[in-house]
């Protein structure tokens, strides 16, 4: 029983983590509109700058990496936000992320040898405590905080700051903003660099517990994609719900009956569509 | 032919709180020609859409033939005998004209169904365009085919929502062509801007007025409870308008120069030329299709005009300027039909306007404005919103100020203020340009009123 | 070599005069091809088939029916899959295994097209990716049936019951055409009847179909399941000429291959093939040369080509049209 409540923690760290990653997607699609779908390789790239300047868990090198993965994170989204500019069509972004992404993969794959490698936590977090009588790592317990933290600040921002005031009105109508004196490229260039820091950022976090390996960069875009998909596109809450449910199958699950949880992902997805769109049918305007 | 082909009762249907039909009863005689007119949100569309099966309504049954069909999705509703075209002809731009018709020709080989189709081309003119897809037609060929597909199904009730949108007046005479030899057995239901489509075509009429049935019965009858815009000469300029002797000296504020727009195919504007003059309130009348809001959209920066169009505010040139810098330069426009931001409360929206409660509350005297900042705007009326959006615009005080079609939904009171407001605007040397259309309770107020129509503009 | 004849074929597939040309020429090439180049070259002519009827699968939804979608390689796999299993427990019988992996991937296409064809446009491509994704984790993991991360391998086919297996790389690629030939005519039929003008017509305007009196939804249904038996049945030629399957074999990069290999030249069928075959050249031929080791680079480059070359052509048909000239 304690070690289940032990693993669905497990659940609860990867779950907020992938919000983290989720947010930044769903923001990109749903202000920005733009169709990203090299958010894994930039989380992947997170774990890889861990990887290069924290390998041995020093604060020095996990404060840089974090730092570095702040800034580039920010600038791949800004870049990506000034190149699809002139891309408005969704297909054609889908082919410019893929294949910035492959590059992105590749390169980073010649970096990190393409192996599973390991990242230790930074000294001092790097210990467990006692938790329901079993040791648990400290590490886990302070993404646990951060995401939690860094979640609560971003739906803070949107739902409460004038920040998040525009970026909910660009998202809904951006002619409305535009005639109000305000660039809503402005507000798409800042979202895709925010959604950029924040996927690289989660990837540094998230190193000393899903270190750099072939495929994760996949695997961590299908599971930010099922939580936007589920969670309803431009719901927050949903995709918070989302991401706590996707964490717990992949973890929870995972752990007890390792074929079904692709399964249970997929009938989350398509429980999910189903409901969104069957409320959306009820509510749909008259054309 | 007696007998009633479609029956609505007590059909409401709402966005939000916005009630846009209010227990609408109606009967639309078998084989009769039923017109439906109204001002603009009037709910003529939505009332369409709900008969053809494009939504469901809050509240009301709709029975076609006897039928209750108010469940039903649209292809069955098709499939039962109705048929419909839309304000913005839909056509399959993928496919030849040939083919648009034949695929709605049901339960007939492909091959024959394409003889069909090419017959109904031949007998309207358009054999010719036959073996062309129909994303290279002009637009009055699209409305064509549009209403071809539309008869292709040999349908009972066809529906027509605003068939003359876009069109040129030879055009409107073509497609007028088309629907007078229409077959008795199909029961036709249409709204148009055009009162002359209407006069010809209708036997009986219904006006719509916000939302409500208000009257129905023969055409010349209810037509004369329009406020048409012949009623427009006779209205008074309240204010003197700034003398033309004067108008030279005075620079305009907003100027536009050999103004070309197009909506795809379709050419809107033609080489449209206007000034507005500071201190003077400046109105453009056009229904629905003459290019009105087309007009406003390239004033903000929203819509491209062609290369040749040149716009300035104060001298200065704004042609490439975007939106946002148009905004920032002190040109405020009002857009129509601005739905609510969800989630938004009246403070954001303020804040996304950059004026304070204060000055916005004042400008229509709505002290709610400044009192329920933590109100959503999704849960205000369409009257409500509409104020709040022209509120804020009024207390941006910039140099000049386009409204389009300001007064949809809102209360006479708040009209009344709204004209007060504009004079006040207008004195303190605001460039005011309104564009509604022709029935439009400001136009009282205002110093010029300029008609809109085959793309240009015409004194009134 | 074989890219330029490729390359050729593409370009001369553009100009409308050599359109009606184009095909005879192309199978004519494609059938002529094993007794011209080698052994290596025509496997990977066989793996650019399998590409090949994938795209046309991605084709058959993004582009007639308007549907985008990055995952068609689930049903890659589920065809692939049942194949295997086929061939190790029931019969080497390679049109048997078609069949059957057809059926398979048409069946598990309408389950999950029940949910998925309620969504379009940028939700549809959403969903496709994620049920791609899953597809591979389930294949990677469900080890009992699909031998997990190392695959399956299986004896070779048998075309016609109580022969020899057949082995050679020539009459293997022979037989991965035959069967592209047939789907693609199949396909072709189809979309010349009312079905596919309907098809055609929900892309692009979906409501004047509805009010054809048409229900749009089914034939939306219809068609998912019609491109996943598609790709099911590449699944089965890929079996039946490379002997092994894994989950990597149906994985997103394979989907996303699919979608540029369908969009890249001329939006046909036969484009699509010649797609697919440009991408395994450069992937195969070009990139070792070139990239030892670092393909996914140049594939990348090739999606970011592709997309620009799609945006380039996009601009010149609205700088042709006058209504939107010189608007920011």
């Amino acid at each position: 029983m304690a070690g289940d409540l032990i693993v669905a923690l497990d659940g609860v760290a990867f779950g907020l983590l992938l919000y983290c990653v989720a947010a930044g997607l769903s923001l990109s699609l749903g202000v920005a509109g733009v169709f990203q779908l090299s958010h894994g390789a930039l989380y992947l790239a997170g774990a890889c700058l861990a990887w290069w300047f924290a390998a041995q868990g020093t604060w020095l090198g996990f404060v840089v990496a974090l730092l570095v993965g702040l800034a580039t994170g920010a600038a791949a989204g800004g870049g990506l936000a000034e190149l699809l500019r002139h891309v408005p069509d969704h297909l054609d972004q889908a082919l410019v992320t893929i294949g910035a992404g492959l590059i992105l993969v590749e390169v980073l794959t010649s970096g990190y040898g393409a192996q599973a490698r390991t990242v230790l936590p930074p000294p001092g977090l790097d210990g467990a405590v006692t938790l329901l009588g079993r040791a648990y790592p400290v590490y886990r317990l302070t993404i646990i905080a951060v995401a939690a933290v860094l979640s609560a600040a971003l739906h803070l921002t949107v739902e409460r700051s004038r920040p998040g005031v525009l970026v909910r009105a660009v998202a809904a109508d951006p002619r409305h903003v535009a005639t109000l004196g305000v660039e809503p490229r402005r507000v798409h260039l800042a979202v895709m660099m925010a959604g950029g820091a924040l996927a690289v950022f989660a990837g540094v976090l998230g190193a000393p517990i899903l270190g750099p390996a072939p495929g994760l960069d996949t695997t961590v875009l299908t599971l930010s994609l099922i939580i936007i998909v589920a969670g309803g596109l431009g719901s927050m809450r949903g995709a918070l719900l989302a991401a706590l449910i996707v964490g717990q199958v992949h973890t929870s699950v995972a752990v007890a009956w390792p074929t079904a949880a692709p399964f249970l992902l997929a009938a989350l997805l398509l429980v999910g569509l189903a409901w969104r769109t069957h409320h959306h049918l009820i509510t749909a305007r008259v054309a | 032919m007696t007998g009633i082909a479609v029956d609505v009762h007590g059909l409401t249907h709402r966005y939000g709180n916005a009630t846009v039909l209010d227990a609408v009863d109606l009967r639309i005689a078998s084989g009769s020609r039923h017109a439906i007119v109204g001002a603009n949100g009037a709910g003529k569309t939505t009332l369409l859409g709900l008969i053809a099966g494009s939504g469901r309504p809050t509240d009301g049954r709709v029975r076609f033939d006897g039928r209750d069909v108010t469940d039903l999705p649209h292809h069955r509703r098709a499939q039962l005998g109705m048929s419909r075209t839309w304000q913005r002809p839909a056509v399959i731009d993928t496919l030849t004209a040939v083919d648009n018709i034949a695929l709605a020709v049901r339960r007939t080989p492909l091959r024959s169904a394409r003889r069909a189709a090419i017959h109904l081309l031949d007998q309207a003119g358009l054999g010719r365009a036959g073996n062309m897809l129909a994303a290279h037609l002009a637009y009055g060929q699209r409305r064509i085919l549009e209403l071809l597909t539309a008869l292709a199904s040999e349908p009972r009730l066809l529906i027509l929502d605003e068939p003359s949108a876009g069109l040129s007046e030879q055009e409107v005479a073509g497609l007028l062509g088309q629907i007078l030899t229409v077959s008795d057995a199909t029961t036709l239901v249409v709204t148009d801007h055009s009162m002359a489509l209407i006069e010809a075509v209708a036997d009986v009429v219904t006006l719509l007025d916000g939302g409500r049935h208000a009257h129905t019965g023969e055409p010349s009858a209810v037509l004369a409870h329009l406020p048409s815009a012949g009623d427009l000469s006779a209205s008074p300029a309240v204010h003197a308008p700034v003398a033309v002797t004067t108008r030279e000296a005075v620079r305009a504020r907003l100027q536009v120069r050999s103004l070309d727009a197009s909506h795809g195919r379709h050419h809107v504007l033609r080489a449209l030329t206007l000034s507005v003059y500071p201190g003077e309130i400046t109105a453009i009348i056009g229904s629905d299709g003459s290019g009105r809001s087309t007009l406003v959209n390239i004033l903000a920066g929203l819509h491209p005009a062609h290369r040749n169009a040149r716009i300035s505010l104060d001298g200065v040139d704004l042609t490439c300027s975007s939106a946002a810098q148009r905004a920032r330069a002190g040109l405020t426009t009002v857009l129509q039909g601005t739905l609510p931001i969800p989630g938004l409360t009246v403070a954001d929206e303020l804040r996304l306007c950059g004026t304070d409660p204060r000055t916005a509350a004042d400008a229509l005297a709505l002290p709610w404005i400044a009192a329920r900042g933590r109100q959503r705007v999704e849960t205000l009326s369409g009257g409500e919103r509409q104020s709040l959006l022209v509120a804020c615009a009024l207390a941006r005080r910039s140099a000049a100020l386009v409204l389009d079609e300001p007064t949809e939904g809102m209360a006479g009171p708040v009209v009344d203020r709204l004209r007060d407001s504009l004079r006040r605007s207008a004195a303190r040397q605001t460039a005011v340009l309104l564009t509604t259309t022709p029935s439009n309770p400001l136009l009282g107020t205002a110093d010029r009123v300029l008609r809109l129509s085959n793309g240009n503009l015409h004194d009134a | 070599m074989i890219t330029l004849t490729i390359a050729g074929v593409a370009a001369a597939a553009r100009t409308t005069a050599a359109r009606r040309a184009s095909l005879p020429l192309a199978v004519a090439a494609a059938i002529a091809a094993p007794w011209v180049l080698d052994a290596y070259t025509i496997s990977l002519g066989s793996y650019a088939i399998v590409l090949g009827l994938v795209a046309v699968s991605a084709l058959l939804l993004t582009d007639v029916a308007g549907l985008p979608t990055l995952g068609q390689g689930a049903y890659l796999a589920i065809g692939g899959y049942t194949a295997a299993t086929l061939s190790r427990t029931v019969t080497s019988n390679g049109p048997l295994q078609l069949l059957a992996a057809t059926a398979a991937a048409a069946t598990a296409a309408a389950a999950v097209g029940v949910f998925a064809t309620r969504t379009r446009g940028t939700t549809f491509l959403l969903t496709t990716v994620a049920v791609g994704v899953l597809t591979q984790a389930v294949a990677s993991r469900a080890t009992s049936i699909t031998g997990g991360d190392a695959g399956r391998s299986v004896d070779p086919i048998t075309i016609w019951p109580a022969t020899a297996p057949v082995t050679r790389h020539g009459y293997l690629y022979l037989y991965a055409l035959a069967c592209a030939l047939a789907v693609g005519g199949a396909l072709a039929l189809l979309l010349r009847s009312r079905f596919g003008l309907t098809l055609r017509g929900i892309a692009a305007a979906e409501a004047r179909v509805q009010a054809n009196g048409v229900a749009t939804g089914r034939y939306v249904l219809l068609v998912y399941v019609i491109a996943a038996a598609v790709a099911g049945a590449a699944g089965a030629v890929l079996i039946a000429v490379r002997h092994t399957i894994g989950p990597s074999d149906g994985g997103f990069i394979v989907s996303a291959l699919a979608l540029l290999a369908a969009l890249v030249t001329t939006r046909t069928m036969t484009g699509a093939m010649l797609g697919a075959a440009v991408i395994v050249a450069v992937r195969d031929l070009v990139a070792p040369a070139l990239l030892a080791g670092h393909a996914n680079i140049l594939l990348g480059a090739l999606f970011l080509a592709a997309a620009a070359g799609r945006s380039i052509a996009r601009r010149a048909r609205l700088a042709a049209d006058p209504s939107t000239g010189g608007f920011p």
